[in-house]
């Protein structure tokens, strides 16, 4: 068998799943986004499928509840995502200021939040936030269900999801910084705040794009936390409070499944040129 | 070593398109019921505690039809049956699904359910007064009545009996009861959850609102009228005096709570909410009374304003008749009807037949009522008389979702309860517009 042929062999199980699960879907999408159902009379009985064109994405773009979704989760990035990078580089800097086995055992630890899944460690904070049975309101009076507070509440939850995860990545990124560097840091006097200021981190630059980059689509892209926080917040967490949010309810809740195929293609427009902007900027400033 | 960019992404692309041609579609199933002999095996999808004895018993008094329970969440079943049905696939459609008349207007008009008129009208007089006409819209019976909502109150007794206080029997009573006696003691009158408008809906359309009417061939919709504007108004009055409590069914276990420890004074409901109440009360047990639903402006006696369960037929069911058959024996049959009577193994559910009575001891809460059980049987059995003409209309779901989210802000604070209904006359007439829908006015 050639090469060839061996990588075609090793490389099918994925392109069959990805051609599938993704390729299909998505052009599916693409195919249904030109169409719009329309009915007459009452509205009882078929429907008829009408080719609209771009109809729906004009729609869209001009949707001002969507773009203020879009805008939403924009801004809460912009100030959620720094402090959990912040703290992760933080948590990685420590434990590669430690011995192994010290840096092993709390490794597993900070992670425990990210093997959590999501539903349920946004059912877990609910319950600790709770203003009546939750334990922090006897600790800190704080209501965290009000609403001026529900976006710290939310940022608190996703931050100790996610900075265990990124944590490990840079901890990763840290590792594989040749250590004699350090050491000759340290003959010329160099405390270790110095030495991570000025070695450690200009070296792991790079694990912070990536992660800041997966950080930023996630959040574009989130959804189950502000569904279950609809519920205690409604008047803060509307239908339409994150694309995901307005895509589905258009598809599952008002049957508009063209509209929502519309959007979802913008959304991923939306969140493709806004990683690609956040890379060609933090390239450029990388550069000497 | 650099390589040549081109021919590894054109081996991608042959890849990927290769898959594509691979993963085509299988060979259909059969469709049910279809050339084979022996029974013909029905699906039934619902997520309600006690079908599943129900279905037994329709087995064991069935040899030619035997239905097969699958368990399908009530929040997936309508998304379910729309993506059944879009996809053609009759294999994987249930014959029977259990739905009510929110949802059922709706997945009519789309096309997902059948027209049942025919299988249907002829039974009306086994069903409770009114429990046909409410699942059926503009002449098609889309329905076979499985449950109806008898609402009315219950009280927490102590904190009338200590005040010397006598139980309500109009809201503007409630009201006036909430200012002068229980404000001052921290007690608020009712709860009302943020994320659900039911409470304010229901009010609207047992005062005479019809958010929704036919006319013609179009649709007339009012959410403005003097009903729902009175309706609102209550809801502004009891929020603006602060008179209720604001719990979150998301927070039942508190919610449970503050109503064991006396802190609101009543509730209302029907019978299907009465075995999870009864659960989760320790301290309160044998101290709550029912007491008939409010009496709302402009009338004498009150009526139940609330949703009818249905058992539907999907379209893409092959066995109308035999599907319709078995609803119907499910929603009438003695032993069907009991299950789903049943607080604790069924769900509480008052039945949609003409005489209720003899199911009406099971759905009683003994140990909740105590010592008023007996009286409270009695309010069961008078509540029993429904608002008619009600119908939701082809866009209800979304309209229901709508309504949540400005309840929700005039909940708190941030906008008039009697600007929800005007903002909602604008968006229903225009999301049906929108969608080719007629709608005069």
């Amino acid at each position: 068998m050639s090469t060839r042929r061996k990588g075609a062999a090793f490389s099918a199980p994925f392109f069959i799943g990805f051609a599938c699960l993704f390729v299909l879907p998505l052009l599916y999408a693409a195919y249904q986004s030109l169409f719009t159902m329309r009915t007459s009379g009452l509205g009882i009985g078929p429907r008829q499928e009408v080719f609209t064109g771009f109809g729906n994405f004009a729609r869209g773009l001009s949707d001002t509840t969507f773009w203020a979704a879009v805008g939403r989760v924009s801004l809460f990035a912009a100030v959620q995502i720094p402090i959990m990078l912040a703290l992760s580089l933080t948590m990685a800097l420590l434990l590669d200021a430690v011995t192994r086995p010290v840096a092993h055992r709390y490794r597993l630890a900070f992670l425990v939040p990210y093997m959590i899944p999501g539903i349920v460690a946004a059912l877990m904070w609910m319950y600790i936030y709770s203003p009546r049975l939750g334990p922090l309101i006897d600790v800190t009076g704080i209501d965290f269900f009000a609403s001026e507070l529900i976006w710290v509440s939310m940022g608190n939850l996703l931050t100790w999801v996610g900075a265990g995860f990124n944590m490990l990545i840079v901890y990763g990124a840290l590792q594989s910084v040749p250590r004699e560097i350090f050491e000759a840091a340290r003959m010329d006097g160099a405390s270790e705040l110095r030495v991570a200021l000025s070695i450690k981190i200009p070296y792991v630059r790079g694990a912070l794009v990536l992660t800041g980059m997966l950080s930023i689509i996630h959040m574009l892209q989130i959804f189950n936390e502000p569904l279950l926080f609809r519920n205690v917040v409604p008047e803060v967490v509307t239908k339409d409070f994150t694309p995901i949010m307005l895509i589905y309810y258009e598809a599952f809740d008002g049957n508009d499944y063209n509209y929502a195929a519309a959007l979802s293609i913008i959304l991923a427009v939306v969140v493709g040129v806004i990683s690609m902007i956040f890379y060609r900027v933090t390239n450029r400033a990388q550069r000497p | 070593m650099t390589i040549p960019r081109w021919p590894a992404t054109a081996a991608v692309l042959t890849m990927t398109a290769l898959s594509l041609a691979a993963c085509g579609q299988g060979t259909a199933a059969p469709p049910v019921g279809q050339g084979r002999p022996g029974p013909v095996t029905l699906d039934y999808w619902t997520d309600k505690q006690g079908s599943e004895a129900a279905v037994a018993a329709f087995n064991a008094a069935h040899e030619d039809v035997r239905l097969r329970y699958v368990k399908v969440p009530a929040a997936d079943l309508v998304k379910n049956l729309r993506n059944a049905h879009k996809a053609g696939d009759g294999a994987a459609m249930p014959c029977i699904a259990q739905t009510d008349n929110r949802n059922g207007g709706q997945l009519l008009a789309e096309g997902v359910i059948k027209d049942l008129t025919k299988e249907v009208g002829g039974s009306a007089a086994t069903f409770s007064p009114g429990g046909v006409e409410a699942l059926t819209l503009a002449g098609i019976t889309y329905g076979v009545p499985d449950k109806r909502d008898p609402l009315f109150s219950m009280y927490y007794k102590p904190i009338f009996a200590e005040r010397g206080l006598k139980y309500p029997t109009t809201w503007e009573e409630l009201i006036e009861i909430g200012k002068k006696h229980l404000k001052k003691d921290g007690i608020a009158v009712f709860n009302l959850a943020g994320e659900d408008p039911s409470t304010m809906m229901g009010l609207a359309w047992q005062a005479g609102a019809r958010w929704y009417s036919v006319q013609g061939d179009a649709w007339k919709i009012d959410f403005t009228d003097d009903a729902s504007k009175w309706s609102a108004g209550i809801m502004q009055r009891l929020l603006d005096d602060d008179l209720v409590e604001k719990i979150s069914y998301a927070e039942y276990a508190a919610m449970m709570q503050e109503y064991d420890q006396g802190k609101i004074a009543m509730r209302q409901v029907s019978t299907w909410q009465l075995a999870g109440h009864q659960r989760n009360m320790k301290d309160s047990l044998g101290k709550w009374e029912a007491g008939p639903n409010l009496v709302v402006r402009g009338q004498s006696a009150p009526v139940s304003a609330a949703d009818t369960g249905a058992l539907a037929v999907p379209s893409l069911c092959k066995d109308t008749a035999k599907a319709a058959e078995a609803a119907l024996w499910l929603a009438t049959d003695r032993a069907s009807v009991a299950a789903m009577a049943d607080p604790v193994a069924g769900s509480g559910w008052y039945p949609a037949v003409a005489d209720p009575a003899p199911f009406l001891d099971a759905v009683v809460p003994k140990q909740l009522w105590g010592e008023h059980a007996e009286a409270g049987k009695k309010v069961i059995a008078d509540s029993a008389r429904f608002a008619d003409g009600w119908v939701y209309g082809p866009n209800s779901t979304a309209m229901y979702e709508e309504l949540a989210d400005k309840w929700g802000k005039a909940m708190n604070g941030e906008m008039k309860v009697e600007d929800v209904l005007t903002h909602m006359q604008r968006w229903t007439v225009e999301d049906l517009r929108r969608k080719g829908v007629k709608v005069v006015g």
